[in-house]
């Protein structure tokens, strides 16, 4: 275990140096809920939602003392999610997710890796069933969502095991998932979305659907953001080996444009179909990354 | 329109040279992965018509530029009234230039040579040279 630094507030990359995925997100997590007072990720699963009749074997610390006062009769309190949440993370593994735009950095699928596992630790930490699929073209690892000791450890040898693939078709993922996620629970997709936005959304809204609380978390490397580089360049698409050549000067503000468009297109259409959308930057601190989550 | 140096006109050739570079600079640039490269050819799409059209002025423009250095270069004039200058003719052609006559009328110019006074001859001479001078002049 890394000393009572505050991992989660330092630059990922210097983060990362210092072990494996596991020493990684172990730190950043102690650090993160240090800085806490209440982990922000409990409650989602114990809302209360109606009353239902009292029944022989019910637990009678859910039964609703105020209305047998007041009216005798028994009731028991029902909650949304009766055990704990079961949270399901969709990682994206495709080509374009082993990308850096500065050996600095960490690559989009490093970052993601390591914001992913300490997400996970922190949802076994409060006893949530999590699980972890991981895709590229198609879906690579299923790890169910269970809460068994072990899982953490199954979910982040899941993440080491997956290769970078090469194309991306999230759609498929997600909907393996909803095969996989009977109940109503949270569903995390960490991806660089460059993939095919309708398609994607309509798999997104049919999760909403079902009732699971969808989050969409948008990794970018700050080298994504902004065009530059030599005079002219010949750019590649690494899923599909497209290229062209650019004047990164001449094409820099349209590119800029294009680029905030295109991330204010996600937020607005995610914010349609009820699911949260955060953008998130590699070269941003885990701790700000998890407490856009919280 | 008539050239002093019409010879420097064969520098008109080097107008030429950015035509040239523009299809000679084809050379292949430095590769690099992008993976938005979606986001790219959105952007270029969008731009492509300013772009080209922006190229194609900047084109023009440096065309230009060495053709009017090499025309200022061979000194073209415009004969104005060509007919004023009746004596000269078209073919004593010279850039406008300013012309003084200063007429020595000191004591050794009324000096007596051949029956006609220094003065006189000088006097012919400065009237000749003001016939050679062009309206621009």
């Amino acid at each position: 275990m890394v000393d009572s630094r505050r991992l989660d507030l330092l630059d990922p990359a210097e983060v990362a140096r210092l072990g494996g995925i596991e020493i990684v997100a172990q730190g950043v997590v102690e650090g993160f809920l240090a800085g806490i007072h209440r982990s922000p990720f409990r409650g989602f699963s114990v809302e209360f939602t109606e009353h239902r009749a009292y029944q022989p074997g019910d637990e009678l610390r859910y039964l609703d003392w105020k209305i047998l006062a007041r009216a005798d009769r028994l009731f028991v309190k029902q909650f949304e999610e009766e055990t704990n949440l079961r949270a399901m993370i969709l990682v994206d593994a495709s080509r374009s997710m082993a990308w850096r735009g500065d050996p600095s950095r960490l690559t989009k699928r490093g970052y993601a890796d390591r914001l992913v596992a300490a997400l996970a630790l922190i949802l076994l930490r409060q006893r949530d069933a999590t699980g972890l699929m991981t895709f590229d073209e198609a879906v690579r690892q299923v790890i169910p969502a269970r809460v068994k000791a072990g899982q953490w450890t199954r979910l982040v040898r899941g993440l080491i095991d997956t290769p970078d693939g090469l194309g991306t078709a999230a759609e498929a993922a997600l909907r393996q998932l909803t095969g996989l996620l009977a109940r109503r629970g949270l569903v995390v997709l960490v991806s660089d979305l460059l993939l095919d936005r309708e398609l994607a959304l309509t798999a997104l809204r049919y999760l909403r659907h079902r009732g699971h609380q969808v989050i969409v978390l948008h990794v970018m490397d700050p080298a994504e953001l902004d065009l530059v580089g030599p005079p002219e360049v010949r750019l590649r698409d690494p899923e599909s080996a497209a290229s062209v050549v650019v004047r990164p000067r001449e094409l820099a503000g349209a590119y800029a444009a294009t680029v905030r468009r295109e991330i204010a297109g996600w937020r607005t259409a995610c914010r349609r179909h009820g699911v949260a959308y955060h953008h998130i930057r590699t070269d941003m601190p885990f701790g700000m990354a998890l407490r856009l989550l919280a | 329109m008539t050239f002093l140096h019409p010879l420097a006109l064969l520098g008109l050739a080097a107008a030429a040279i950015p035509a040239l570079l523009h299809l000679l600079e084809r050379r292949t640039p430095p590769e690099a992965e992008f993976p938005p490269l979606r986001y790219l050819r959105d952007a270029e799409r969008q731009s492509a018509r300013r772009l080209r059209l922006r190229h194609l002025l900047l084109l023009i423009l440096r065309t230009a530029l060495v053709a009017v250095i090499v025309l200022a270069a061979a000194r073209p004039i415009l004969p104005t009234g060509g007919g004023g200058g009746s004596g000269t003719g078209s073919g004593a052609v010279h850039a406008p230039t300013a012309l003084a006559v200063v007429l020595d009328n000191s004591l050794s110019a009324s000096a007596v040579v051949d029956g006609r006074p220094v003065l006189d001859r000088l006097k012919a001479l400065a009237r000749a040279s003001l016939a050679q001078a062009a309206p621009g002049d």
